[in-house]
Order: C-alpha cells, then sequence, then structure tokens
C-alpha cells in the first residue's frame, strides 16, 4: 500500500466514504471534492470491498452504524488484511464508543455532526502520518504495541489510560494522551511540534504552536520528574521537545497490562 | 381507646404487635387459671396465708381421734391402764388433772382463726361426736407451735392433753413463691418468643426492605428468606425490579435510538451551512447545531445513568479534575481568552476509589455551568475534609436565590428567569451532578460563593488513604 501511495503522491488522494445516508454521503462527497480531494462513496460494506478491489483508495471513512456489517466490524476485518488508513464517523459522544472505535483500529475518530473543515483537517492529518517511512509505520505499531512503560508509569494505549506505580489511573486530556503516546512512540528523538500539533486531536481550535506549548507543560506537570529529579520532556529552543525516559513497549500478546 | 392502642402498636412493626398479642393472650389465660384455681383452692384447701403441711395437720388430728376413741372404749375398768399407755407410748400425749386451771385458757383471737384452729375441731368432731366426751382447744404449751393442744376429758374425772409431738414436716415452697416462679417463667418464655419473632419474622422483612431501599434498580439480588409469605413478597419485589430495569433499558435504548437518528439530520445540516455565505451566520447556524448535539447527548447520559453501572477505580482525583477543566478550555479554542478564567486550587495529588466516567460527568456539568453563568472568574477546589473529599466549584455570575435550589437539583428544572439562562438547555447538568454524588453515597449542595455566585460542593467519603495503605496493591 505504501508504494502505491508513494506513487500517487502528486495525485490528490483518493477518499472513500462508506455512509448510509444518502443525504449525508451527497454532501460530504461534494464538499470533500471542493476541498481538492478525489472523492469516491459509497453505502455499505460490500459496495466498499468492491471499490476497494478496483484499487486506489488512500483513506476510508466509514460511519459506524451501516446496516449489515458494522462499521466497527469493517474496520476490524480490514485492519486485519491490512487495508488503508480509516477515520470513523461515529453517531455517539459517549466515551465507550470512542474507545471501541479506536480499538478496533481505526487512526482518527470524528463525532457527528461534525465540522466539515474538521474531517478535511483530520484526513490530511491521518494521510501524513501514513505517508512516514515504512519501519515506522503508525499501523505496524499501532497493531503490535499494547502499552508503553517508563518510569514508574505505564500508557495503555488500547485503553487510553495513564497508570502510576501504584496503579492509579491519572487522567490525562485527550490531546494530552495523543502527546505522551507520540512522545513514547519516539523516545530519544526531537519532535517538532508540527509533528506533536498532528498527532493531538485538537487541530482545528486553537493556535496552533501555543496549544502544543501548553499540553506539554500539563504533561510534565502530571508526569512530574523522572528518579534523577530530571525533566522527563526537555525543551529543544526553536525546534520542539524530546522525550527522555527510556520506554519499553508491552506487545499486544503480553499478558495484561493493567490489573 | 382501646382500638387507638391497638392501632398505635399495629404501627410498630410486626415484632411488637406480635408481642402485645403474646403478652395479653399469657396473662389473659393465665388470669383466668389462676383465678379459677385460687377459688377452687380457697374454698376446699387452706388459705393462701397457710404455711404448713396439710399432712402433718390431719396426722396430728388423726392420732388425737384415735388414742381418744381407744380411751374412751375400753373398758371402765382398763381405761386408765389405757390411757397411762397412751401417756407412755405415743408421743404428744399428756395426763392431764382435772382441776387444772390451766387447762381452760381460751386461745388467743389470731390463734383461733388459723387454719389449724379452723381445721382439727372439725376433724375431731367427725370422729369423737357421740362418744360422750367433751374436748376443747388450748394454746399449746409451745408457745412457738403453730398446732392448737387439745384436751380431751372422758367424764369420769379422767383426762389427756394432745400436743403437736417432734418437728414439722419439710415445708412445702411457698405458695407466693409458687406464683412468682410462674410469672418469671411466663417472661422467659415471652421474651424467648419474642427472640425468634424478631429473628424469624421481623428479620427477613428488615433485610429485604433495606435492600429494596439500599439496591436501587442494579443492587443485588433480594434475599429469599424468612416465612413463606416474606419470600413470595421478596420474589414479587425482585420479579417487579426485573420489569423495571427491563423498562427502563428500554426507553434508554428507545432514546438513544432517538438520539441516533437525530445525529443524521443534524449532521445534514451542519454541512448544508457549509452553504451559508454569511460567515457569522454560518458560524451561529454551526453553533446551534453543535448545541442540539450536546442536548441529546446530555439527555441520554442522564438516562443512561440509571442502568450505567460503572464500576469503583483508584484515580488521581486532582489530574481528573484539571484535565475537565482543560478540555473545556481547549474546546473554547480561539475563544479561549474572552471566557470566565478558571483558577484551580487542587492537590498534587488525591487518590481516592470512584466511579471515573460518572464523577467525571457530574464535575464536567457544574464546571460547565459555571462557565456558562460566570461573569468573569470561576474557581475550582479540590480537597479533603475529615473523611470526605470536598470538590467546590465557585462562580461569580447571578447565583440562584436559595429558594430556588433545591428545585433546581431536580431533572428538567432550569432557572432561566433567575440565572438569566438565554442559551437554554434541558435543565440536566445539576440533576446529573447530583446523581453522580450520590452514586458515591456523598451529596451535593447549592449555595452561595464567596465570590457571589452559585457555589457548588460535592461532598463524596471516597477517600482511599486508609484503604491504599492496608492494600497495597499493585497492578
Amino acid at each position: 500500500m505504501s508504494e502505491s501511495l508513494a506513487i500517487r503522491r502528486p495525485e490528490p488522494p483518493h477518499v472513500l466514504v462508506v455512509e448510509d445516508d444518502p443525504g449525508i454521503r451527497g454532501l460530504v462527497e461534494a464538499f470533500l471534492g471542493d476541498q481538492g480531494f478525489r472523492v469516491s462513496a459509497v453505502a455499505d460494506g460490500r459496495a466498499m470491498d468492491a471499490a476497494l478491489v478496483r484499487g486506489g483508495v488512500d483513506i476510508i471513512v466509514l460511519d459506524v452504524m451501516l446496516p449489515g456489517e458494522s462499521g466497527i466490524a469493517i474496520c476490524r476485518r480490514l485492519r486485519r488484511s491490512g487495508g488503508p488508513p480509516i477515520l470513523l464517523l461515529t453517531a455517539r459522544g459517549e466515551h465507550a464508543d470512542r474507545i471501541d472505535g479506536l480499538q478496533s483500529g481505526a487512526d482518527d475518530y470524528l463525532v457527528k455532526p461534525f465540522h466539515p473543515g474538521e474531517l478535511a483537517a483530520r484526513i490530511n492529518a491521518v494521510l501524513r502520518r501514513w505517508s512516514v517511512p515504512p519501519e515506522s509505520d503508525p499501523r505496524a505499531v499501532a497493531a503490535e504495541i499494547a502499552a508503553y512503560r517508563f518510569e514508574r508509569w505505564t500508557v495503555d494505549l488500547a485503553r487510553r489510560q495513564l497508570l502510576d506505580g501504584e496503579g492509579v489511573r491519572v487522567t490525562l486530556t485527550s490531546g494530552e494522551f495523543d502527546l505522551l503516546a507520540a512522545f513514547c512512540r519516539s523516545a530519544g528523538r526531537i519532535l517538532t511540534r508540527d509533528t506533536l500539533l498532528e498527532t493531538t486531536r485538537r487541530r482545528v481550535a486553537g493556535p496552533f504552536d501555543r496549544s502544543v506549548d501548553i499540553m506539554v507543560s500539563r504533561l510534565r506537570r502530571k508526569l512530574g520528574n523522572d528518579a534523577a529529579g530530571e525533566d522527563l520532556i526537555t525543551t529543544v529552543r526553536n525546534v520542539g521537545y524530546l522525550f527522555t525516559a527510556a520506554v519499553t513497549s508491552v506487545p499486544a500478546d503480553a499478558p495484561a497490562v493493567t490489573s | 381507646m382501646i382500638r387507638g392502642a391497638l392501632r398505635r402498636i399495629g404501627a410498630r412493626g410486626i415484632g411488637v404487635q406480635i408481642a402485645a398479642f403474646v403478652v395479653l393472650a399469657v396473662v389473659i389465660t393465665n388470669a383466668l387459671v389462676f383465678g379459677a384455681g385460687l377459688a377452687l383452692g380457697l374454698a376446699l384447701g387452706p388459705p393462701l396465708d397457710f404455711d404448713g403441711t396439710v399432712e402433718d395437720l390431719f396426722a396430728y388430728g388423726g392420732r388425737i381421734a384415735t388414742v381418744a376413741t381407744l380411751v374412751a372404749t375400753a373398758p371402765d375398768a382398763a381405761r386408765p391402764a389405757v390411757a397411762a399407755r397412751a401417756v407412755a407410748e405415743v408421743p404428744g400425749v399428756f395426763a392431764a388433772a382435772a382441776d387444772d386451771a390451766q387447762q381452760v385458757v381460751p386461745l388467743s383471737p389470731e390463734r383461733a382463726r388459723s387454719f389449724e384452729a379452723r381445721v382439727i375441731p372439725r376433724l375431731l368432731a367427725a370422729r369423737l361426736d357421740g362418744r360422750g366426751l367433751t374436748w376443747w382447744l388450748q394454746p399449746p404449751t409451745q408457745a412457738d407451735s403453730r398446732y392448737p393442744g387439745v384436751v380431751v376429758d372422758f367424764s369420769d374425772g379422767l383426762r389427756l392433753r394432745f400436743e403437736h409431738a417432734g418437728a414439722d414436716l419439710p415445708r412445702p415452697p411457698h405458695r407466693f413463691g409458687v406464683i412468682a416462679f410462674g410469672v418469671i417463667a411466663t417472661i422467659v418464655t415471652i421474651a424467648l418468643l419474642l427472640g425468634w419473632t424478631s429473628r424469624a419474622i421481623s428479620a427477613p422483612l428488615e433485610r429485604l426492605a433495606a435492600s429494596v431501599a439500599g439496591g436501587g434498580l442494579d443492587g443485588p439480588p433480594l434475599p429469599q428468606e424468612g416465612t413463606a409469605e416474606v419470600r413470595r413478597l421478596a420474589a414479587a419485589l425482585e420479579a417487579m425490579r426485573a420489569a423495571q430495569r427491563a423498562m427502563l433499558a428500554g426507553r434508554t435504548e428507545m432514546l438513544a435510538a432517538v438520539g441516533h437518528d437525530l445525529r443524521t439530520p443534524l449532521t445534514r445540516m451542519r454541512l448544508r451551512a457549509e452553504a451559508i455565505g454569511d460567515p457569522a451566520l454560518r458560524a451561529d447556524f454551526a453553533g446551534e447545531i453543535t448545541r442540539m448535539a450536546d442536548l441529546t447527548d446530555k439527555a441520554l447520559a442522564f438516562l443512561r445513568g440509571d442502568v450505567f453501572d460503572e464500576p469503583f477505580t483508584r484515580i488521581d482525583a486532582a489530574s481528573l479534575i484539571a484535565s475537565l477543566v482543560d478540555d473545556l478550555m481547549d474546546a473554547r479554542g480561539m475563544a479561549a481568552d474572552a471566557g470566565p478564567q478558571v483558577d484551580l486550587e487542587l492537590p498534587p495529588r488525591l487518590v481516592v476509589r470512584c466511579r471515573p466516567e460518572i464523577l467525571a460527568r457530574g464535575v464536567g456539568n457544574l464546571i460547565e455551568n459555571a462557565l456558562k453563568f460566570a461573569a468573569h472568574r470561576v474557581v475550582v477546589r479540590l480537597a479533603v475534609a475529615g473523611e470526605a473529599v470536598v470538590i467546590a466549584i465557585d462562580d461569580d455570575g447571578p447565583g440562584i436565590a436559595p429558594e430556588a435550589r433545591e428545585a433546581l437539583l431536580k431533572p428538567f428544572a432550569r432557572a432561566d428567569a433567575a440565572r438569566g439562562d438565554r442559551r437554554g438547555g434541558f435543565g440536566l447538568g445539576l440533576a446529573i451532578a447530583r446523581r453522580a454524588a450520590e452514586q458515591h453515597g456523598g451529596r451535593l449542595v447549592l449555595g452561595r460563593a464567596s465570590l457571589g455566585g452559585l457555589g457548588c460542593r460535592m461532598e463524596l467519603p471516597i477517600v482511599e488513604a486508609a484503604a491504599d495503605a492496608r492494600a497495597g496493591i499493585s497492578p
């Protein structure tokens, strides 16, 4: 897939919209078309499979509540067979539903009714994440790693929870969690503000670079210092941030991460 | 009056009621039996204050009659010898001179009334009358003997004096003692009965009432114990609870479906709004659509709370509240500088055992409310006060009049007029927060903030410190 993506790079990305409501389907198709994407739209999983066989799809925008095979089930199936990235459209804002979506292997989600501009921005962000070299392919990472550990902390990716050494859950905002996951993925490497911005889910609102700085400072406060009393996140002036902790990955097939 | 007393007893509970009836029955039965027994005994037997033995009395009377008969029926020549023989051989028989002045002393009135003094003449009359004898009672030579002495005159100058000889037979227990024992035995029996009654009948009922009241719809199964009636009641309540749960789940499911179905037209509207040329109008439209989605979300969350049974988890409450505020501020986005400022007063870390989703939703609603009504400033505090965790949210808005506060804690109550809310809502925020507090065994109190506006105070008995030290569980 990534090779075909690389070849198609100069062309506008091809978005496949899977949505059963004809009104929304048509409107999203028209909107994304206006935004410069190549768009095709289908009503259910079967039509989606046919479109995937024809090939050339760079990203799928998938409704969760579909007749027949549900969006979550489709998501799991595609993950196993290694299809293109998926952005889920969920109808409910319930926390459990979002986690369900992300656990099923979706790359991102958006709650209906969504800001159309945000849909376009997230499609672009997911595509950018997928265009990085294959050795740090985020899908491969997401599929194999269930959790990260550093210092006294455990970052449970499946449940999106941060636990301390005593098993006490420390709550992060969803932006802070994305940021921490990105830091763990790239520990020891400098991450630019722009990279971090893309990994967080707060891309549309707020003056961007400032929001990353604010989130980093909150994250620092919640994590505290390392054993030697040093900051776990170092600021690299005018570039970005460096996560200095020694991170171990816990594979998905390891015994339960948390009790 | 009696009817009123019965009603009062009836209202006290089964244990008291049964006790009252048992006591009443025992008292009435005893009164009847004792009364009848007493009447019969007094008519036929010795009086209540007789504390000797009837056997002893009859033996004494019989001895007198027998000796007197033997002497009286002996041939005239042999009579003195028989009398002398009786004096020598039978204890308590003495020879008496016919002219002895001591022998005609009358009994004292007290002794004359005694049971002995009344029974002995009857015994002697039955056996001795018609034999040509005269006899009479006189005080015993031993003044402390209960039995009167008897003098028998054989009319030929021979007289015998009889005294009760030897010690009294052992006395039977005093009859007052027998009655006292009966009363005590009755009381003990009633006490045991009461204990059994309350254990067998009222205790299962009490436990049933407690689990119905305490468990709510999602509580543990009701105890199936006690008498058949109580077990039937428990089963009926359980069935009713299941039916209610099903109804509630059905209602929630239906509303969830409605909520979901609403999302589709809302999403379409949101997409169509992009076609509006005027940016200000488009933003207004988008805002209204978002608000409608939030409202359905909130109503759904409230209804779902009835059936959602989240487990207790150990979390850091300080980070939970900080994240709630940060999420709300993040959501404000570009307008972050325009709205009220939020000051956090949190400890660095406070471990609690709670239902994180429910608590976050409750506190989140309070903070959202405060942000909505505050003029410039909101203060969010987290502290431990004794056994409880206190979460206080103060704003400097218009506040709520004291008399309106309780009503506002009810679902779908709104104080638009009082708080100048023109943005609308279902008025579920405070109700969700209150229920969140109650689902942690705590409470939500509304008051006046030091900042001037509404002060919300959640008091939750969820401090983990003790359990923390005890368990030391690691993941």
